[in-house]
């Protein structure tokens, strides 16, 4: 079919912007060099699943005013199959920690050790124990690997709250899965198990309507928070959606938009590295810009100030950038460093501002 | 040996030892890095997942070959020998996936 016919066909199709019921609504973006440089971006031709390089996207899901607008999977991927977050799952937890905040469970300025350590510097990364997240390339001292497959596994909030304090409380911000679960860990200190257990579901997963969610635990039934959340692309892209509306699902507040403004907020203890170009963390996610910390240049030049991310090993991405209602979610498995998420961003937005043009010029369309 | 390799050799040895001596705490775990890698991750690949065990193995597989591997579909369990060492993974219920068992020595 013409470009033409099928772009008057989507036009008729795309109205104001909705909230997807059990099923979300799918609007797929008419073929076009835009929406194919998408393609070519996130999966090249070269990938491989026995030679671990380059980019290799598993599912790619793009949604625009609440409709499913791309979507694409690598086999043995499907719209139905579940995808490790990795540290993605930091960021949800975070979301279930602020539900707990608003019913007035826990409070981020909690007390959680002999130290002074607060509830809210293991949320901005920056509890001061002495910690190395390094991965596959460097497993021999490594905190993480240690926390999660050896001497930590059974019990990770024991092993964190065990470790030697290297910098006071709040003073020193260092990237670590050990204080994403310590913050699971309180949680689980602060209500009886069999609610603990229900919690996330209850609070954020059933009424966003996730039905594919998996959540490990260690042996003491502890959410393990910082890695191991499973789920479906189109259910991690109903949480994207959430953080898009400000916390409000169909008619319901969720989570507080004063617990997302605070997960916007940089990290006090945070100092950017000169030239780098990672977003920077906030209370378990990351930002390109915060209004609140001027001096703090966006970290992606060219990306909207006010997008949000999630991201985690090998390539998980969340991003949302709520001025556009716009929400991405990647899953992977990049085992090099060729997926540039700043090139990725560009090509999403480009296409979102095309088809958003093409909607806002046409008559027949009742958008805005 | 000339004088100069011998002084080198012995500060690679002294600096190796004093290595192994602050970070034996984390270095005595390290041969169940592996194993326990490999069964938890496995196990989730497997039975949260649904994936088959070719893609399992592809997915999971480090530099070092694993010694032996039982995967138990019946009660979705799976059990590594690597580096000498064993390790085994539980799944336990649709929505807590798969949890590795107590470290044995």
């Amino acid at each position: 079919m013409a470009f033409e016919v099928h772009l008057a066909l989507w036009l008729l199709l795309t109205r104001a912007p909705t909230t997807p019921g059990e099923e979300w609504d799918t609007s797929l973006w008419p073929p076009s060099r835009l929406q194919e440089a998408i393609t070519e971006y996130a999966f090249p031709q070269s990938a491989s699943r026995e030679k671990r390089h380059g980019r290799r996207t598993d599912a790619a899901v793009v949604v625009h005013g609440g409709r499913v607008v791309y979507e694409k999977y690598w086999e043995p991927y499907t719209a139905q199959k579940r995808h490790h977050l990795w540290s993605v799952s930091k960021s949800v937890a975070a979301l279930v920690t602020g539900c707990a905040e608003d019913s007035g469970l826990i409070h981020r300025t909690d007390i959680v050790d002999s130290t002074g350590l607060q509830l809210q510097h293991l949320l901005q990364w920056s509890s001061g124990k002495k910690w190395s997240e390094t991965y596959e390339y460097n497993p021999v001292t490594s905190s993480v690997i240690a926390m999660l497959y050896t001497n930590g596994s059974s019990n990770m909030g024991r092993f964190f709250f065990s470790l030697p304090q290297e910098f006071a409380p709040g003073t020193h911000y260092r990237y670590s899965s050990g204080d994403s679960n310590a913050i699971s860990y309180w949680l689980s200190q602060k209500m009886p198990a069999e609610k603990y257990d229900r919690y996330p579901w209850e609070k954020l997963f059933a009424p966003l309507q996730m039905s594919s969610v998996v959540w490990e635990r260690d042996r003491e039934k502890t959410w393990i928070s910082s890695s191991y959340l499973y789920m479906t692309a189109r259910d991690l892209a109903r949480i994207g959606l959430l953080v898009s509306r400000n916390g409000k699902w169909k008619d319901k507040q969720i989570i507080s938009s004063r617990w997302l403004d605070w997960s916007k907020r940089v990290s006090p203890a945070y100092k950017p590295k000169p030239l780098s170009t990672n977003l920077h963390p906030t209370a378990q996610w990351w930002v390109n810009f915060d209004p609140q910390s001027p001096h703090i240049d966006p970290a992606i030049q060219g990306a909207p100030t006010d997008l949000i991310a999630a991201q985690g090993h090998w390539g998980q991405s969340l991003i949302v950038v709520p001025s556009r209602d716009l929400v991405v979610v990647r899953f992977a498995d990049d085992r090099d460093n060729s997926f540039d998420l700043g090139k990725w961003i560009r090509t999403i937005i480009d296409a979102a501002e095309f088809y958003e043009q093409m909607s806002q010029s046409d008559p027949s369309s009742s958008r805005h | 040996m000339n004088k100069c390799l011998k002084a080198i050799l012995l500060l690679l040895g002294i600096s190796i030892s004093i290595f192994i001596a602050v970070n034996w705490k984390s270095l005595k775990f390290f041969p169940w890095v592996l194993p326990s890698y490999y069964a938890k991750e496995f196990c989730t690949c497997r039975y949260v997942l649904e994936n088959d065990n070719e893609f399992c193995h592809q997915l999971v597989r480090q530099y070092i070959p694993i010694q032996t591997i039982i995967i138990d579909d019946s009660r979705r369990h799976v059990e590594v020998k690597a580096l000498w060492h064993y390790r085994g993974a539980q799944w336990i219920s649709p929505t807590e996936g798969c949890q590795l068992e107590e470290l044995k020595n």
